[in-house]
C-alpha cells in the first residue's frame, strides 16, 4: 500500500495470527486456525477505520493483535508518534511496549464484565495512571476531569460499577481508556450490548471525543448501520482475510466484493416501504481451521467461476483507496445500498 | 372479527404481570391489550425491561415465580372454542395441551432452549409424541419432515446429533422445526434472530416468512431491532415500561410515529440513507426500574415534550388518533406535534 506517511497513526503490514490446534496425548500440533491471515491496513490521524465481519471472522483477534494483547504470529505493526517517529510494536520488549501502550487503548463490548465489580469508579479510571506512577492528588484531579469529559457526574467517583446503568458503565470504560491521553483506541463492539436509545448516546460521545481530542479509532462491529455511521473508511473481513477496504461511501454505494454486496443486502432497514432485493447466502461461514481452496468465499459466491476455487485472489487497489481481494473485482457490477 | 375483517385468534385484554418482591411490586406488564389476527404478524418492540418478553411468556403461562398474571388472554382454539389462558393453572393439564400444540415459542438463545444431553431428533419428537401421535415411527417421520422443511442439510443425520454439534443458524432452524412440528396456530418468536450474524439472520427471517405462509399461522414477533420489525410485522406495538405506548400498522408506526418515544427511538438509530457521522438524536437518561411506580406517564422523565403538572400526575389516556392507530399520550402532547 502506498500512502502518505505523514498523517498516519498506525500501519499494519502482512499481519498473521495462527492459533495451533493441538490434538492427542502428546499435544502435537495438527493444524492451525488462521484467525488473521495476511492483513494490511492503515489508520490516519483523527480517522475512524471501521472493521466489520461476521462472528469468527477474526476482527477481534486483529484488534487485539494490534495492541499486542495477543502475540501476533508474523507481520509488522508500525505505530507513528505525533512528531513523526515510528516504532514496530511487534519488535518491542515488555518495558518499551508499556510506554508505547499509553498511546493505544481499548474499549470492550460488555461493560458488565469489563469493569471490576470490587473497584470503585475512581480506582477503575485511575488505574492506568497509578501504574504510570502519577501522584495520588493528580490522579483524583484527572479522574474528575475525565468523568466530566465523558458526561458522568464526578461526585459518584467513590461508587462501584453496579450502581451505574449499562450506558454509564460504557462511559466509565471510555474514561478509563482516555486516562493516559491515547492517540489511538481500539473499540471492540462498544455499543453492541447497549439498548437502542443508549447506543446513540455512546456513538455521539465517541464522535465528540474524536473531534475534541483528534483521536483515531479502529471500530470493530458486526452492525453495518453502526459502522456506516461512525467510520471514515471500512474494512470487511471474511475468515481471517480482508475482503474489501474502502472509504465508507464507496463501500456502501459501490461495493467491489460479492461478500460485501451480500452483507449490505442483508441489513434490515427500518422502513417497511423500502423493498430491496435480498441476496441470501447459502451455507455458513467457512471454518478457519479448514478453509476452502482458492478464494475462501467461493462456495457461497453466486459469481464464482473455476479460477475462484483454484487460486486465491490478490489484494489490489481498484480505485483510489478502494482495495479488494476478488478475481473479478473489475468486471462485476455489484449492487450497493446507498444512492 | 376486528374492524378490518381479520379473524382474531388471540385477544389479550388488560394483561398485568406483577412480581411481588420484598422491595415492592414490580409491574413488568401493566395493562397491555392487543389482538393477533389469523395469518398476521404482530411485532412487539421495545428496549430491555419494557415487558415485551414477559407479556409473551404470560400467554403460555411461563412467567417465573413471584410473578402473577391477571387480565384476560382469550385464545381461539383449533376446535373452535375460546379459552381464557389467564385463568388456567400454570402447571395444569389444560395449558400443557395448548403449549406446543396450539401456541409455540422460539427463543433467542437456541443453545439454552435445547437440552444438551438429548439428540435433536428426540427433542423434536418429544412434542409430537405428546400432542400428535403415540407411534414413535410416525413421530420420527414428522420430525424428519420438519427438519427438511426448515432446509436443514442432511436431516436424517441431524436427527442423531446433539445441539452442540450444530452451528448457531442450524440450531435456530432446529428450534423452528421443533416449534412448528405440531402445527401451532400461533408462534411466539422472542428475539429469534438477535444472536445470529446478518447473513444468517436474513436466511432465518426469510425461512420464517415462508413457513408462516405455508402453515397459515400467526406470529408474535418480539425484538428490539426496528429494522427487523419493519421487515417482519404487519402490526406493531411499541412498548415502554410495561405498557404499549403506540400501536398501529407497520407503515403508520414508521411513517407517522406519534408518541414521543416512538419518534425519538426512530430518530436515534443509525440507518442507511441517513447522513453519516452526524450526531444522533438521543433519548436522555435510561429506562427507570418499574418498581413502585406512581401515577403519570412512564416516559415523562425522558420526554422532551413532557408537561409538568399533567404528564407526571395523571396516567395518559390511550387515544385512537386514527382508526387502528392508538397512542398513549395526552391530546395536548399530540397536538403540539402536528
Amino acid at each position: 500500500m502506498s500512502v502518505n506517511n505523514n498523517n498516519l497513526v498506525l500501519e499494519v503490514k502482512s499481519l498473521k495470527k495462527y492459533f495451533p490446534i493441538k490434538t492427542g496425548f502428546l499435544k502435537k500440533t495438527s493444524g492451525y486456525v488462521k484467525a488473521v491471515d495476511d492483513v494490511d491496513l492503515y489508520v490516519r490521524r483523527g480517522e475512524t477505520l471501521g472493521l466489520v465481519g461476521e462472528s469468527g471472522c477474526g476482527k477481534t483477534t486483529l484488534g487485539r493483535c494490534i495492541l499486542r494483547a495477543i502475540e501476533p504470529t508474523q507481520g509488522e505493526i508500525q505505530y507513528h508518534f505525533e512528531k513523526g517517529e515510528r516504532v514496530d510494536i511487534t519488535a518491542l520488549d515488555p518495558r518499551e511496549l508499556r510506554s508505547v501502550r499509553k498511546n493505544m487503548q481499548m474499549i470492550f463490548q460488555d461493560p458488565y464484565s469489563s469493569l471490576d465489580p470490587r473497584m470503585t469508579v475512581v480506582d477503575i479510571i485511575g488505574e492506568p495512571l497509578v501504574i504510570d506512577k502519577v501522584p495520588h492528588r493528580q490522579v483524583i484531579d484527572r479522574v474528575r476531569e475525565l468523568m466530566d469529559l465523558v458526561g458522568l457526574d464526578a461526585r459518584y467517583m467513590k461508587r462501584y460499577p453496579h450502581a451505574f446503568s449499562g450506558g454509564q458503565r460504557q462511559r466509565i470504560a471510555v474514561a478509563r481508556a482516555l486516562a493516559t491521553n491515547p492517540q489511538f483506541i481500539v473499540c471492540d463492539e462498544p455499543v453492541s450490548a447497549l439498548d437502542v436509545s443508549v447506543r446513540s448516546q455512546i456513538l455521539n460521545l465517541l464522535l465528540d471525543l474524536q473531534e475534541r481530542l483528534n483521536l483515531s479509532y479502529l471500530f470493530i462491529s458486526h452492525d453495518l448501520s453502526v459502522i456506516r455511521h461512525i467510520s471514515h473508511r471500512v474494512g470487511v473481513m471474511y475468515v481471517g482475510k480482508m475482503a474489501e477496504l474502502a472509504p465508507t461511501s464507496s463501500l456502501f454505494g459501490d461495493p467491489k466484493h460479492p461478500y460485501t454486496e451480500a452483507l449490505l443486502s442483508a441489513i434490515p432497514h427500518p422502513d417497511p416501504r423500502v423493498k430491496r432485493e435480498r441476496i441470501i447466502l447459502s451455507g455458513e461461514v467457512a471454518n478457519p481451521a479448514n478453509p476452502p481452496s482458492g478464494c475462501y468465499f467461493h462456495p457461497r459466491c453466486r459469481y464464482a467461476q473455476d479460477i475462484c476455487a483454484a487460486k486465491p485472489p490478490v489484494w489490489q487497489e481498484v480505485d483510489r483507496g478502494h482495495y479488494v481481494a476478488c478475481h473479478f473485482a473489475a468486471q462485476l457490477a455489484l449492487q450497493g445500498v446507498d444512492r | 372479527m376486528d374492524n378490518n375483517g381479520h379473524d382474531i385468534l388471540l385477544d389479550v385484554k388488560k394483561l398485568r404481570v406483577y412480581f411481588y418482591l420484598d422491595e415492592g411490586i414490580l409491574k413488568a406488564v401493566d395493562g397491555v391489550a392487543y389482538q393477533v389476527a389469523r395469518k398476521r404478524t404482530l411485532g412487539l418492540v421495545g428496549e430491555s425491561g419494557c415487558g415485551k418478553s414477559v407479556s409473551a411468556q404470560a400467554i403460555l403461562r411461563l412467567v417465573p415465580k413471584p410473578g402473577r398474571v391477571e387480565g384476560e388472554i382469550l385464545l381461539q382454539r383449533k376446535d373452535g372454542g375460546v379459552i381464557d389462558l389467564a385463568k388456567l393453572d400454570p402447571f395444569g393439564n389444560e395449558i400443557r395441551a395448548i403449549r406446543g400444540a396450539e401456541v409455540a415459542m422460539i427463543f433467542q438463545e437456541p443453545m439454552k432452549a435445547f437440552s444438551p444431553v438429548h439428540t435433536i431428533g428426540d427433542q423434536i419428537m418429544e412434542g409430537i409424541l405428546l400432542h400428535a401421535t403415540q407411534d414413535r415411527k410416525e413421530a420420527y417421520e414428522i420430525a424428519l419432515d420438519m427438519l427438511s422443511r426448515v432446509q436443514m442439510s442432511n436431516p436424517r443425520q441431524r436427527m442423531q446429533e446433539y445441539p452442540h454439534q450444530l452451528s448457531g443458524g442450524m440450531r435456530q432452524r432446529a428450534m423452528i422445526a421443533m416449534a412448528l412440528a405440531c402445527r401451532p396456530s400461533i408462534l411466539i418468536a422472542d428475539e429469534p434472530s438477535t444472536a445470529l450474524d446478518v447473513t444468517v439472520q436474513a436466511q432465518v427471517l426469510r425461512l420464517m416468512k415462508d413457513l408462516q405462509a405455508e402453515f397459515g399461522m400467526s406470529v408474535i414477533f418480539i425484538t428490539h431491532d426496528m429494522g427487523v420489525i419493519a421487515e417482519m410485522a404487519d402490526e406493531v406495538a411499541v412498548m415502554y415500561l410495561g405498557r404499549i405506548v403506540e400501536y398501529g400498522a407497520v407503515d403508520t408506526i414508521f411513517h407517522e410515529p406519534t408518541h414521543p418515544y416512538t419518534l425519538e427511538l426512530l430518530r436515534s438509530i443509525p440507518a442507511l440513507g441517513r447522513e453519516a457521522r452526524t450526531r444522533l438524536t438521543t433519548i436522555e437518561g435510561t429506562v427507570p426500574v418499574p418498581l413502585n411506580l406512581g401515577k403519570g406517564c412512564g416516559f415523562y422523565s425522558r420526554c422532551k415534550r413532557g408537561l409538568d403538572g399533567l404528564c407526571n400526575v395523571e396516567d395518559p389516556p390511550y387515544l385512537e388518533v386514527e382508526p387502528g392507530h392508538l397512542v398513549r399520550c395526552f391530546p395536548q402532547g399530540i397536538e403540539v406535534r402536528r
